[in-house]
């Protein structure tokens, strides 16, 4: 049991150390190893005591094993130098640093570390930086702060160049570089602060053995120190240490101060707060070492600043060399152009003097050259051809050789002949060539040959065949004797037109002389008759075919005209451009005026010379031009002379040909010059008037001529009186060709001629196109008619109060096969007082007549109406056909047919009407309605005059009157006039339930329109009639009594609602166009006018009606607020609004005097009138 | 021929260039300076060879008082001066510029009062002792007037920095307007600052200023001196350490302390110096004339408007 208990206890005490976590600190031996472990080996066991739980190795390495230790991630801290930790830090994961070491000497505390430089104090070669230059240096590695990058930094500063600095890395500890100087191995050592002091605290060292260079004066600073000072080293934890971990070493490490016990032992401060390593980074940055040895990125500005001085010095240097290279290739390429233009030079030469060989063998004429005695000196070949012997055989030899002595002997005299004058001699001659036995003419030219000094060298002989040419002058002779000869005028131009010769037939023709005309432009024969574009036509003929041939008037030199049958040729350059023309011209005068006569016959007539028929056609086609381009009137006028055939009957032919010859003079003195009076056979003129104005300066015109023609006509002692019908036309209203609107003169003129004679008519061309439009339209109706494609609808008509169906009216309709259903308006206004209109007013009564048949048999009482045009009631058959149509049907109830006479109508012929009207009511039982009431001038007169059955309110009032009160007090009006004459009364155009209650109130209860029944075909009848529900509030109102007031209370309901409605709707549209606005003026609205109505009859008492006056007032203000918020297109406000403007027509309809009070008038009454 | 004609031509002109670039004159600029942890970047900068000796030589003086002196002997060509001191010179007729703004008192001026004393109401009819200068005056009289009180309401004791340990040890005055680092040595012996520059920002500069004619004949030469302050100051900045023991050094306070010194002083950085300096800027000219306002300077009423013009100038800040 007891061994058991050990065996566990054992067991137990060791599992925490199994548990413990162990962590490795690298430390930088920066002395020897063991030194540096004896010391640090007491943070080992802090740090273990301070870290529950753990284990802490310290491992003091060299530099090599460090980083290997690092690189490995073996370590979980690190102390070391800080060059060490920024170079480890750029190549491995590194957290910062803990803590930063803080040294100790003679109490004074340091956590800054600096370089020493130093030398044996015997060595007098080396007192200040600028030697340590020269000098070879002992440093413990390059990795080291104080020991290496410190100092170097400061020889850096000092300007010397670091990069030959003579240095041997001990790769050991700072020791051994203190030993490297006092053995003599090196001449400087660099080692970083508090080794010397160490050393000499520990006996190792005495100050006078060694010599401290560029001792830096700190005040405090505790060591000597050569250089800047950089923050000691740093205590860093690797990131695979845990925050917290590292975080209690740091407190740990942190705790430890100069007075604590292992900061003692280890012989340092302890350590502080984490310095910033900056300077140490800078410092390394500027020296460039590893991790900054790569190329610093110099800017061109840094390289500016440092070095302006020695770039714009070299920019200078460089652009000047390159000026004087440019200088020398430009010497050097001219040198080379010059050479090149020599060489070119003489080589033109060569070939200049072969040109001038060529040019002397290829010259076509013979070329000889002979000294001043005779001999020759050269010659071409056409001269060895001459003389049939080579070149070599010529030369050297006198014309005693080559020719017979007399020859030789007379050219030689000429040759001394031209070399004494010393002129060019020139001779023509025949001369036989003995080569192939051919003479030519030669014109041979010899001139002598002076030198520069004028002296006679020789003579120089060209002989040129003119054969050719002297064919040529032959020939040209001849032409001009023809030229000169000939009956034909020839007149030659230039190109330009200059007259360049004449012949004499030419001054025969024209009387002018050859230097009259010759540098003178043909125009000046001309005779100002041809016409513009003459010239400039004949000019294009020529350019184009080359010639030009026709008739042309010219004017001689002594003013007379002429006509000449002319010819141009245009003669051709070598260039092919129109070089010459050559006008060949004969007088044609006398042959000219023959054929002018013929035209005349041909163009006028021979009794009176005044233009035919088909020049007057002509004269009409260019009028329409100019009428086109000045937009003025052309008058066609057709003119027959009045009483011409007795003359001619009773005085004879003759008398009348002069008669007609005098009118035509007549005629002629009546109008302008540019006008044109025809005669077109017999009695018949017609005229042209240009540039007529207006129509009123046509009829002014017309009316001259009629009085010109009234004057008496002697002729062979006797008087005649005649006179004249015109009828006329005027072009462009009446857009037509000539015959044509000869034609509408000729039917103007018959117009006159009907209304009386001795007068004008003028041709209405806009009438004209109505009347065919209108004959069109009756054809086809025609046609419909035939072809069974009118028909009747039928409209109902109801008695509202009892809701029954008393009638309807017929109403015609075109059912076309392809334009579909055509309104009566599109083609009965066309019929209008034809006899096509009383074709089809006897079908309408025949298909009604028939319809009320078949509704009768079927049981149906209905009354069918039908409207009769006037001019088919004026008719005198129409009772009789009317009776016949009735006959055709005995059973039929005359007074089921009721004829609709349009109010406006009857205004024809009151009387026949009227009679018509009466017969058909008394003798055939049928009644009558005024259709269309209201709409007439004079509808009081009408309804007194005509013992009309019923009055038909125009739908147009009936339509407008809930709206306007003016269209309101006409429909009370008439169903007053109506009651008081005792007629039926009823409204076509009843739209809507409220129309129908309106009228109720005024006293109508028979009514038609949409807001019944459309007009429908007449099978459709017995159904609707069959479906048909009266209106409700119709029969409620007529079942009741209603007094006078309550009626104008009902008027006032009415349209105050139709009036907020179409308020309403209108503020709701947000539209301008569509609906309309009600009268928004109170006065002139119905309520006002109501309002102003009743008070003047006392209907009502004055409280309700000052109630009323008081809501219309509101109503009226908030409409019109409403109005100017829509004008300003502020919809939304107005809109807003409409609650407001509610419950102000609620409150009128609150202020209804419904209920007669005691004051209220009991007597009935139709209306507020 | 011509060819080498053209190249002796070059090769003279390039020498004659080179000789004229290196025979540029270097005469350095001396510097008077009294100590003040604003005009320590000037020594930091000789220490680390940032200013070399061919470009400056410093002249240490007392007091701003004995650079003017200097200025007027001609013994140096510019002086580490407060804006107030460089119109006050340029009042007595020395052309100065101001090329190069050191530091910016943020605080480090300071009025010391001693116990019982709490604030600056306080002082009413007490003895306050002040540097005669134009900072010393206007550090107090902005104090008074904030605190409502005139200078008919206190007494005014003018001593020079030098003297201002002994006067506060010797109990002579209730408070001292002092600066660095004399305030640190009298606060260690007692006292509590009642007032500091850092009411006033902006107001108390202190400056580098040249001879106007230095600047026109020895432009390199500044711009050397000027970029090597900038190289001092920035090493101030990243190795603080290393600065303070120099500096330590200097100032004759120990190097942990070195540091502290600096509170309540503005280092403009070159950048912060152009705005300073700008020809658009007119804060420093505004200041200027507050200070000529205190009627401080025996000048001319005529020539006080000369007194700013051309005051400073940027063109060494490169």
């Amino acid at each position: 049991m007891k061994w058991l208990f050990i065996f566990v206890f054992f067991l137990l005490s060791s599992l925490p150390s199994f548990a413990n976590d162990i962590f490795h600190v690298g430390i930088f031996a920066y002395r020897p190893a063991t030194v540096t472990e004896n010391r640090w080996q007491y943070l080992e066991q802090y740090l273990e005591q301070q870290v529950p739980n753990s284990d802490f190795v310290l491992e003091v390495l060299d530099l090599e094993q460090l980083e290997q230790g690092v690189r490995q991630n073996r370590f979980d801290f690190v102390l070391t130098n800080p060059v060490h930790f920024i170079q480890m830090r750029s190549k491995y994961p590194l957290s910062g640093a803990l803590g930063t070491l803080v040294r100790v000497l003679d109490q004074n505390t340091v956590s800054a570390i600096g370089g020493v430089i130093f030398t044996r104090a015997d060595n007098h070669a080396i007192q200040q930086l600028e030697d340590v230059a020269k000098a070879s240096i002992s440093s413990p590695s390059p990795i080291t702060m104080g020991g290496y990058m410190a100092p170097l930094y400061e020889l850096q500063q000092a300007g010397i160049d670091i990069d030959k600095l003579d240095v041997e890395f001990t790769h050991s500890t700072h020791d051994s570089v203190v030993e490297n100087v006092l053995t003599g191995k090196t001449d400087v050592g660099f080692i970083r602060t508090s080794i010397l002091e160490q050393l000499i605290q520990e006996g190792q060292l005495a100050w006078n053995q060694i010599k401290l260079i560029h001792l830096q004066a700190l005040s405090d600073y505790p060591f000597v120190v050569s250089t800047r000072l950089y923050p000691e080293w740093p205590f860093i934890a690797l990131p695979k240490v845990r925050e917290t971990t590292a975080r209690k070493v740091a407190s740990a490490i942190l705790g430890l101060d100069s007075r604590h016990q292992v900061s003692q032992k280890i012989g340092i401060s302890g350590f502080t707060v984490p310095a910033d390593y900056l300077p140490v980074e800078q410092s390394m940055r500027e020296l460039g070492v590893a991790p900054y040895d790569v190329e610093p990125k110099v800017s061109f500005k840094q390289v500016w600043q440092q070095h302006s001085f020695f770039i714009l010095v070299l920019i200078f240097t460089i652009s000047l060399i390159l000026l004087l290279l440019l200088v020398i290739a430009r010497q050097n390429i001219s040198l080379r152009l010059s050479e090149q233009k020599v060489t070119e030079y003489l080589k033109e030469i060569e070939k200049r003097h072969q040109f001038l060989r060529s040019t002397f063998s290829a010259i076509p004429d013979l070329v000889w050259i002979k000294d001043q005695h005779g001999v020759y000196l050269d010659c071409n070949s056409r001269y060895e051809s001459y003389l049939n012997k080579s070149r070599n055989k010529i030369i050297g030899e006198p014309d005693q050789t080559h020719f017979p002595s007399v020859e030789a002997e007379h050219i030689h005299a000429h040759d001394q002949e031209v070399l004494r004058l010393r002129l060019p001699s020139v001779q023509e001659d025949l001369y036989h060539f003995k080569s192939d036995g051919h003479d030519e003419i030669l014109e041979v030219i010899k001139t002598p040959i002076l030198d520069s000094s004028n002296q006679i060298i020789g003579i120089l002989g060209i002989g040129r065949d003119i054969t050719d040419r002297k064919q040529a002058e032959k020939d040209l002779s001849l032409s001009r004797e023809v030229f000169e000869n000939t009956l034909e005028g020839i007149m030659i131009t230039d190109h330009r037109g200059t007259i360049v010769d004449v012949n004499p037939a030419f001054n025969r023709i024209t009387g002018y002389s050859h230097e009259e005309v010759v540098g003178q432009n043909p125009s000046i024969l001309s005779s100002g008759r041809q016409e513009s574009g003459f010239y400039a036509h004949m000019w294009q003929d020529l350019q184009k075919k080359g010639y030009w041939k026709g008739e042309i008037w010219n004017r001689k030199k002594s003013g007379e005209i002429y006509a000449e049958l002319l010819s141009i040729s245009a003669l051709k350059g070598e260039d092919g451009s129109n070089q010459f023309y050559v006008g060949i011209f004969s007088d044609i005068t006398h042959s000219k005026q023959q054929q002018e006569q013929l035209s005349l016959m041909a163009h006028y007539d021979v009794l009176t010379e005044l233009p035919n028929r088909a020049l007057f056609a002509d004269r009409f086609n260019q009028a329409i031009l100019h009428s086109k381009r000045n937009q003025k009137l052309l008058a066609v006028c057709f003119i027959d002379l009045d009483n011409f055939k007795p003359v001619n009957d009773n005085y004879g032919h003759e008398t009348g040909d002069l008669l007609l010859v005098e009118v035509a003079n007549r005629l002629l003195d009546s109008v302008r010059g540019e006008d044109t009076v025809s005669r077109l056979g017999g009695d018949e003129f017609a005229l042209l008037l240009n540039d007529i104005g207006s129509q009123k300066e046509c009829m002014r015109m017309l009316d001259r001529i009629l009085h010109k023609l009234e004057n008496p006509f002697v002729i062979n002692g006797f008087s005649h009186y005649i006179s004249a019908s015109i009828g006329a036309t005027l072009y462009p209203s009446d857009d037509e060709d000539v015959d044509t609107l000869l034609r509408h003169a000729d039917q103007a003129m018959y117009q006159a001629k009907l209304a009386g004679k001795q007068r004008y008519y003028l041709f209405d061309a806009a009438e004209d196109k109505i009347v065919s439009q209108k004959q069109l339209v009756q054809e086809q109706v025609k046609k419909a008619l035939h072809a069974d494609e009118l028909t009747l609808f039928y409209q109902p008509k109801v008695n509202m109060a009892t809701g029954e169906v008393f009638g309807a009216e017929a109403l015609i309709r075109w059912q076309h096969p392809e334009k579909g259903l055509i309104s009566p308006l599109e083609f009965l206004p066309y019929l209008t007082a034809t006899e096509m209109e009383v074709e089809i007013g006897e079908w309408v009564i025949s298909q009604a007549i028939q319809q009320l048949h078949e509704w009768s048999s079927q049981g149906l009482v209905l009354e069918i109406s039908v409207n009769i045009a006037s001019y088919h009631l004026q008719k005198d058959a129409f009772i009789t056909r009317l009776a016949y149509a009735l006959e055709g049907y005995p059973g039929l109830d005359a007074s089921k047919l009721q004829l609709e006479v349009l109010e406006s109508s009857v205004l024809s012929d009151v009387k026949t009407i009227r009679k018509t009207i009466e017969h058909c009511q008394q003798q055939l039982g049928v009644t009558v309605s005024l259709d269309d009431f209201g709409t007439g001038y004079s509808s009081l007169t009408h309804l007194r005059s005509f013992t009309a059955d019923t009055v038909k309110i125009d739908k147009s009032f009936i339509q407008d009157m809930l709206d306007d009160p003016n269209d309101h007090v006409i429909v009370d009006g008439v169903i007053g006039l109506a009651e008081s004459f005792g007629r039926d009364v009823i409204a076509e155009g009843v739209e809507s339930c409220e129309h129908g209650l309106m009228l109720m109130a005024m006293g109508c209860h028979l009514a038609q329109g949409y807001g019944i029944a459309r007009p429908m075909p007449a099978a459709d009848i017995p159904a609707w009639l069959a479906d048909y529900q009266p209106d409700e509030r119709w029969l409620q109102y007529a079942s009741r009594p209603h007094s006078l007031s309550s009626n104008k209370a009902l008027i006032l309901e009415l349209t105050v609602e139709r009036w907020y409605r179409k308020l309403v709707a209108k503020i709701q549209s947000e539209s301008h166009e569509g609906l309309d606005w009600p009268i928004l003026d109170k006065d002139r609205c119905h309520y006002g006018i109501w309002i102003e109505s009743v008070a003047k009859e006392h209907i009502f008492k004055p409280t309700s009606l000052a109630r009323l006056d008081q809501a219309h007032e509101a109503l009226h203000s908030i409409a019109n607020e409403l109005f100017a918020l829509y004008q300003k297109h502020d919809y939304g406000a107005a809109r807003e609004g409409l609650s407001r403007l509610h419950h102000a027509y609620e409150q009128i309809c609150r202020s209804y005097p419904d209920k007669p009070g005691t004051n209220d008038a009991e007597s009935y009454s139709r209306g507020y009138l | 021929m011509k060819i080498f004609r053209y190249l002796c031509l070059v090769l003279s002109s390039v020498l004659l260039c080179l000789f004229v670039a290196c025979s540029q004159d270097s005469q350095p600029i001396r510097i008077a300076k009294h100590l003040w942890p604003g005009y320590e970047f000037l020594e930091l900068g000789q220490d680390l060879h940032y200013i070399p000796h061919s470009v400056a030589e410093l002249v240490d003086t007392a007091s701003a008082t004995e650079s003017i002196k200097l200025l007027h002997q001609g013994n140096v060509d510019a002086a580490t001066l407060t804006l107030d001191e460089v119109l006050l010179a340029r009042s007595q007729g020395l052309d100065l510029t101001i090329i190069l703004v050191m530091d910016v008192s943020v605080g480090a001026d300071k009025i010391i009062a001693r116990e019982p004393i709490s604030n600056v109401k306080d002082l009413k009819a007490g003895t306050i002792a002040v540097e005669n200068t134009a900072v010393g005056r206007l550090l107090m009289m902005k104090a008074i007037s904030s605190a409502g009180l005139s200078l008919f309401d206190i007494e005014v004791l003018p001593v020079t920095v030098d003297e201002h340990l002994t006067v506060w040890q010797a109990g002579k005055a209730d408070a001292i307007v002092t600066y660095e680092p004399v305030a640190t040595s009298i606060l260690d012996h007692g006292g509590h600052v009642v007032f500091d520059s850092s009411r006033i920002p902006e107001t108390i500069v202190d400056v580098l200023a040249v001879k106007t004619e230095v600047l026109h004949e020895q432009p390199d030469t500044l711009r050397a001196l000027v970029s090597g302050f900038f190289k001092s100051l920035k090493h101030f900045l990243t190795n603080p350490q290393d600065a303070a023991y120099r500096i330590s050094a200097h100032l004759n306070v120990p190097s942990h302390e070195v540091m502290m010194l600096y509170q309540g002083m503005e280092l403009p950085s070159l950048e912060r110096n152009r705005k300073l300096l700008s020809a658009d800027n007119p804060n420093l000219i505004e200041v200027a004339n507050d200070i000529v306002s205190l009627n401080l300077l025996t000048t001319p009423e005529s020539s006080s408007n000369t007194l700013t013009t051309h005051l400073y100038t940027d063109q060494f800040l490169q």
